[in-house]
């Protein structure tokens, strides 16, 4: 969690946090306006007397800025924030002391910071009355660069965003670009419904029902209990998981067309072995059912091969990656040799597999035929 | 006093920082960096001592230094910068700036400064309670030392950098359920996810919720490749913002015996290497053909100031070139002319490319896809290309072509020693 050592930071918190209008969404629903200190320190974990300690910063310098307003004879001018006291919160059994803060308040305003109210603050004296900030009803999100820019990429295509992408970019004098990947096509517009669908049938064990498009273009209905929900991010394709009589089986989640719950699960009982999914990190482009096959692969140390593999070989938890004879080789299980078969022509030259012999004799042929034809071509 | 007053909590930040490192420090080593007298550093190491640091002293050679013994698990302050009135007046200047930004001169009057014969009380302003001079240091402090503005010399206007201080976006109630709701469900180890979970998190602290998981997380099985180094960006950028890159050439020592004199065009993160680059100009080639250059960040030993003048910054011919090159390259574009066999996968991906490629187009005769384009990076478009095996055959250049033979020559040979 951010720890909000940058005071810079820590004023936009208290600006997001300490919010007045509760005709909308509370913080806490306690209280009726804002905040107090004890609560703030409970929700973001600054230290006590760091948060007293900038409130009374806060409210000190708000003095100060009262005084010029009244010598400059301001009107309607505005200062970043104006901090306010709840007092119709606190409860009127305390009276006197609660007279006390009003009178002390009103001095602020005025005066300048009395000695005494400070004193109060830093004693945390005053944790316990809430404290708020104007902001007009509008929730500030504080969004640093990279977060805009990763927030860009994500709403890409929705126009809402892309106004405020344009706003953020004509304000910002921005520092670096992002080359997206080629192998990226974002759209999150269609896919997150569908993601918030499956996540709450998910979580509540719903029946889903769905028109397919087959590998073949065919159209065919489904209903399926989805228990996972698979992520390539190589490929950036999504799938959903269901297990039926005891077999994973996946649907690419950019072939489901219409979705929608056809009803809850029949038997509270209807559960499916965990251990099923033990195998998915051997699992290439999600194809659970499979067979399996041993694999081993040899890499050479050229260009940037050995890094590119490590990276894209992290997830393979259930693999070895080791270093023999000046070359990186790597031994597993896989589901989906076609998918690994792939991933190997991207290596050109520098990947070499050494088993399976079937993959082995079909990537040669496969080369010998690309070599005659490239022959003719000349 | 007042400039240095507006320096402070800068000098205490990297006063900190070698603190947290183990440095133990003797008092004219602390003088130095926090720029200030004898005596204050004590009353400083007093005011920190007072809020329940603990230092531990070491007598080396008649010096005393000062070093952090163990921080307290909990409510340690020293960590916490302080709110000063200065850091809220640069922090209402700055807020000043999320809606546009300003001209030099009509910044000021924003702000309740006034100058000697200027009216006061003349429309509206914001208020800040310091006067002209102040209000410059006040303004020098935010440019030149913390960075968080920027005034543009083509426009005389300045910006916000974001560097520390983030933008605010504001929302009203429906805005933020929608993208909440929709945060919820971005998988783990997608592509921006750290970046997108920040975002939700900041929502969740608005909704008045402090789980910090997202609700989904253990529907999720990912797999394939991760982008770690998006994460670590902030780390060199900060850095290197302390060099006027835009403005100035700098001498770069890099991959260990490599140096250059190298005036920055753009900075960019290729997210299919997952790496930060730097694209520009080695300022003593006169050859077209040599001078564009690349540095990978990662493989950067040294920077340096020069006194030259940088005029590449972010022009217009940096931005086309990002746009024109397949992953990353600074070669001239060529003209590219694929056949793909058209099948299985083969046309979704050409469809997902062409949507990323602005010169690209296909057309599909009967069981094939002609693909064509103007890459920059012959190489990386080659490497794209072999994972298609033999669904692909390169028809245009001719050099393509060829990469694409050796390769097959060579990987059969490859195997047949084997």
């Amino acid at each position: 969690m951010e720890k909000y050592v940058n005071p810079y930071l820590r004023l936009q918190l208290y600006s997001g946090l300490l919010v007045n209008d509760y005709a909308t969404l509370s913080i806490d629903e306690d209280y009726n306006q804002g905040l107090p200190i004890k609560r703030l320190h409970e929700i973001t974990g600054i230290p006590l007397n760091v948060i007293r300690e900038d409130i009374v910063i806060m409210l000190k310098w708000q003095s100060r800025c009262s005084i010029v307003q009244a010598d400059l004879k301001l009107t309607d001018s505005v200062l970043g924030y104006i901090l306010e006291f709840d007092f119709d919160f606190l409860n009127e059994e305390d009276c006197a002391w609660l007279s006390k803060i009003e009178e002390l308040y009103d001095r602020l305003m005025e005066d300048g910071f009395p000695d005494e109210l400070e004193a109060m603050f830093i004693k945390g004296e005053l944790d316990e009355v809430p404290l708020y900030i104007e902001n007009n009803g509008m929730f500030h999100v504080p969004l640093t660069v990279d977060e805009w820019k990763a927030l860009n990429f994500y709403k890409a295509k929705e126009s809402v965003w892309n106004q405020e992408s344009v706003k953020f970019k004509k304000n910002y004098s921005d520092t670096y670009v992002i080359k997206d990947s080629y192998l990226f096509h974002y759209n999150y517009d269609n896919l997150l419904k569908k993601l918030e669908l499956i996540n709450q049938a998910i979580s509540n064990k719903y029946y889903l029902t769905a028109n397919y498009k087959t590998a073949k273009s065919k159209m065919i209905e489904i209903k399926f209990m989805p228990v996972k929900i698979s992520y390539d991010s190589t490929e950036n394709l999504y799938y959903v998981l269901c297990v039926y009589k005891e077999k994973i089986m996946a649907y690419r989640l950019d072939h489901i067309l219409t979705l929608k719950i056809f009803s809850r699960s029949e038997s509270e009982e209807e559960v499916y072995d965990e251990s099923l999914f033990d195998i998915y990190p051997n699992v290439w482009g999600c194809c659970f059912s499979e067979s399996p096959e041993q694999v081993k692969i040899k890499f050479y140390n050229e260009a940037n091969v050995w890094n590119k593999v490590k990276r894209d070989l992290e997830c393979r938890t259930n693999g070895k990656l080791y270093e023999k004879d000046g070359y990186l080789y790597y031994e597993d299980v896989v589901y989906g040799i076609h998918k690994l078969r792939s991933w190997i022509y991207g290596f050109g030259s520098s990947a070499i597999v050494i088993e399976p012999q079937s993959l082995r004799d079909s990537i040669i042929e496969s080369l010998k035929e690309r070599n005659e034809f490239l022959k003719d071509r000349k | 006093m007042k400039s240095k007053s507006s320096n402070i909590t800068v000098k205490e930040r990297e006063f900190f920082e070698k603190l947290k490192n183990g440095e133990p420090l003797s008092v004219s080593e602390i003088e130095k960096i926090l720029n200030c007298k004898r005596t204050s550093v004590y009353n400083y190491l007093k005011r920190l001592k007072d809020k329940g640091v603990v230092f531990k002293e070491t007598m080396i050679k008649n010096k005393v230094y000062y070093s952090l013994e163990e921080m307290q698990a909990t409510e340690n302050t020293m960590e916490y910068f302080p709110m000063t009135f200065d850091i809220l007046r640069k922090y209402t200047i700055v807020q000043s700036l999320q809606s546009n930004p300003v001209e030099k001169e009509k910044l000021r009057k924003k702000f309740s400064v006034y100058k000697p014969n200027e009216r006061r009380g003349d429309g509206e302003r914001v208020i800040l309670d310091v006067k002209l001079t102040h209000y410059y240091d006040l303004l020098k402090s935010l440019v030149c030392e913390e960075k968080e503005i920027e005034l543009n010399k083509h426009d005389n206007k300045y910006y916000l950098t974001g560097k520390e201080i983030p933008f605010i976006w504001k929302l009203d109630e429906d805005k933020m359920e929608t993208i909440y709701a929709e945060l919820e469900n971005i998988p783990p180890k997608s592509p921006y996810d750290k970046q997108l979970f920040s975002i939700y998190q900041k929502l969740s602290l608005l909704r008045g919720n402090i789980d910090n998981r997202l609700p989904f997380y253990d529907h999720y099985l990912v797999y394939g490749r991760r982008t770690n180094a998006f994460n670590e960006n902030h780390k060199f950028l900060k850095e290197f913002s302390n060099y006027d890159f835009k403005n100035k050439i700098l001498n770069i020592h890099y991959k260990s015996d490599k140096e250059i004199d190298f005036a920055v065009g753009m900075i960019v993160y290729n997210s299919e290497k997952d790496k930060l680059y730097l694209l520009g100009e080695n300022s003593h080639e006169k050859n077209i053909e040599r001078k564009y250059t690349i540095i990978n960040t990662d493989t950067i030993d040294h920077i340096s100031e020069t006194e030259k003048l940088n005029c590449c910054y972010n022009t217009k011919y940096y931005h086309d070139m990002v746009e024109r090159m397949f992953s990353i390259s600074v070669e001239k574009p060529v003209y590219v002319l694929v056949e793909f066999d058209n099948i299985l996968n083969i046309k979704r991906k050409i469809r997902q490319l062409k949507a990323k490629r602005k010169k690209s187009d296909f057309k599909i005769q009967d069981d094939k896809i002609l693909y064509e384009d103007e890459i920059s990076g012959l190489s990386d478009f080659a490497n794209y290309l072999r994972q298609f095996g033999k669904s692909v055959r390169a028809i245009e250049p001719a050099e393509l072509k060829e990469r694409m033979r050796a390769t097959v020559e060579r990987t059969l040979m490859r195997y047949e020693e084997e």
